[in-house]
């Protein structure tokens, strides 16, 4: 049996596969479909300090090799997350980590900050790059800046490890993550959907509600990959790497290209039982080509 | 509610019934029941590349009890998905994700009971009735379509003993001419409160039966058809305005008490 454990920072993880936050609710939703305590570790839906209405529907819409989404980071809102979301997921061996956002630097913080108070948080990604938002989200994680700026403050509020999420979309991305890199980030996600949209020619209007939407899918796996094999060339530290994965070759090629671990999100709509697959793919993998370490996988991509 | 199961059935039949209109019939290799009719399945196409989400379909009839291992849908061809379905052959394998979503709840005691069909609405609808029928109480259904050839389960309809039928349809082939919902005003008196109606079909439609509902305080269930991604409730892109926000067609519908909706301009909730 290879070695597929790997670690983000601080955080120790059996198998790089983890969900992506969004496409996994508050993993109660697929708790009958797959044995959770398989996963690397268990990714929840963005939480915000106040409850998110969400964007008006349509909220999805299915384009060539992917879909489009515009569900403008709906949620339950930090107290009933801790409440009623939470608790049910203490009885996973697996590490949660807690994908969060705010409108503001101060209101990143201070979810961030109540977020390490609830019992069972083993770590928080911070969602910088939502692309179906109008305030905040994106915004701040354009500028290398404004990534520093907020990484700053997070690991101020916080003593748990936080994860930055990020977008393709930015001029230079070795500089935006080295910025993660240098106020405390322990790792960064690359990448979030890239901001798309598609339209109803006969009613001349768009087909999203929120008329821009994420494009994420195999059709957007070029793209992540390439973010990833640049990131992983200026960090060091560990890149999870999401966008398009659908298989275990998918999933190893993020790995070839740098990422220590690897998110997986709507594959997880057409096969819920997609991660479960990859893992077994991955230790298959390994197995047959005698490495005992999936380390021996990681960065080694030959140019 | 039941919990879903993920499996690879097989398709045992593909019935065309009438140019557009399919019946697909898929086995497979585990019962999924007990299942409750206004449940849903995600279906999808192993090694398809060009369709990549599964597609929410009404499971339209099924063997009964918890050893419901043989489910029926019903389809209609209109985008690139239901293309696919309809060119399946026999022994194809599918994928299937059922049941979801909650069903139409039961009838107080002592009420009459209205079902509404609009086009493909029939399809969630048929297997209440079958439910139904044993009903002591008078049992209506309201059955609307374009034309008569798009009333595809007329002839199953007209087998089930015991109910009233009324027919309408746009062109005037069948029963009245005119939308089904017009016809309900002949028959306002007759039930008054102490009425459940089960409404399923397009949202100009639903909309009209949640009015006529609503001015005389009938108890009304209808069915909302979203796309969807996830099926189970983590995606919450199958949003449906209600009174109390949005909530997923899928986990939380795709049954809704027409009163908790909050209807748009275009008839869209």
């Amino acid at each position: 049996m290879p070695n597929l454990k790997v670690k983000l920072g601080r955080l120790e993880l059996q198998n790089p596969v983890m969900p992506a936050s969004g496409t996994f609710g508050y993993g109660e939703e697929y708790a009958s479909l797959i044995d959770l305590n398989k996963l690397g570790a268990i990714v929840t839906k963005g939480v915000s300090l106040a409850p998110q209405e969400g964007n008006p529907p349509p909220r999805i819409r299915e384009t060539r090799g992917g879909m489009l989404n515009s569900i403008g980071l709906q949620n339950v809102g930090l107290e009933a997350f801790a409440q009623q979301k939470l608790p049910f997921l203490h009885r996973f061996k697996v590490p949660i980590i807690v994908n969060f956002f705010g409108f503001t630097i101060d209101e990143y913080a201070e979810v961030a900050m109540r977020l390490s108070a609830l019992e069972g948080v083993a770590a928080l990604e911070a969602n910088l790059s939502c692309p179906n938002i109008k305030a905040g989200g994106i915004y701040f994680g354009v500028g290398s800046r404004s990534v520093a700026q907020i990484t700053k403050k997070l690991v101020k509020s916080t003593n748990l490890a936080i994860i930055i999420k990020l977008s393709s979309q930015v001029s230079n991305i070795k500089e935006i993550c080295l910025a993660a890199e240098g106020e405390g980030a322990e790792a960064v996600t690359l990448i979030n959907s890239i901001p798309a949209m598609a339209i109803d020619l006969d009613r001349k209007r768009p087909v999203l509600g929120g008329v821009t939407g994420g494009l994420s899918g195999p059709a957007i796996k070029p793209i992540a990959l390439k973010a990833v094999w640049e990131a992983a060339s200026a960090v060091k530290i560990p890149i999870v790497g999401v966008g398009g994965i659908m298989d275990y070759r998918d999933a190893l090629e993020f790995l070839v290209a740098g990422a220590m671990a690897v998110q997986v999100g709507t594959a997880n709509f057409i096969n819920p039982t997609t991660m479960v697959e990859i893992i077994d793919g991955i230790d298959a993998f390994l197995t047959q080509r005698g490495i005992e370490n999936i380390r021996e996988i990681i960065g080694s991509l030959k140019l | 509610m039941s919990r879903p199961f993920y499996l690879r059935g097989e398709i045992t039949e593909n019935k065309e019934m009438g140019s557009l209109y399919h019946r697909l019939r898929i086995s497979l290799p585990q019962p999924v029941g007990p299942i409750m009719p206004g449940q849903f399945a995600m279906l999808s196409i192993e090694e398809n590349k060009d369709i990549i989400l599964p597609r929410p379909f009404s499971i339209h009839d099924f063997d009964n009890g918890e050893d419901a291992s043989r489910l029926d849908f019903l389809f209609k061809v209109v985008g690139k998905g239901t293309e696919l379905l309809r060119k399946l052959s026999v022994g194809f394998p599918i994928k299937v994700l059922a049941p979801l979503g909650k069903g139409f709840p039961d009838t107080p005691p002592g009420y009459k009971i209205l079902f509404i069909a609009g086009g493909m609405g029939i399809a969630p609808l048929f297997p209440l009735v079958l439910r139904m029928r044993k009903s002591p109480y008078p049992l209506h259904f309201f059955y609307g379509a374009k034309s008569q050839k798009d009333l595809i389960c007329l002839p199953e309809l007209l087998n089930v003993e015991g109910i009233t039928i009324t027919i309408a349809t746009e062109d005037g082939t069948s029963g009245e001419k005119g939308v089904v919902t017009k016809l309900l005003k002949h028959d306002e008196d007759e039930g008054g409160a102490k009425t459940t109606i089960y409404a399923c079909g397009p949202e100009p439609m639903l909309k009209a039966v949640a009015d006529f509902a609503a001015e005389r305080k009938m108890l009304c269930w209808i069915s909302l058809e979203r796309l969807m991604a996830c099926g189970v409730g983590a995606c919450l892109s199958c949003v449906v305005k209600t009174k109390e926000g949005y909530r997923c067609s899928c986990r939380e519908g795709p049954i809704f008490e027409s009163k908790d909706i909050t209807w748009r301009d275009d008839a869209k909730p």
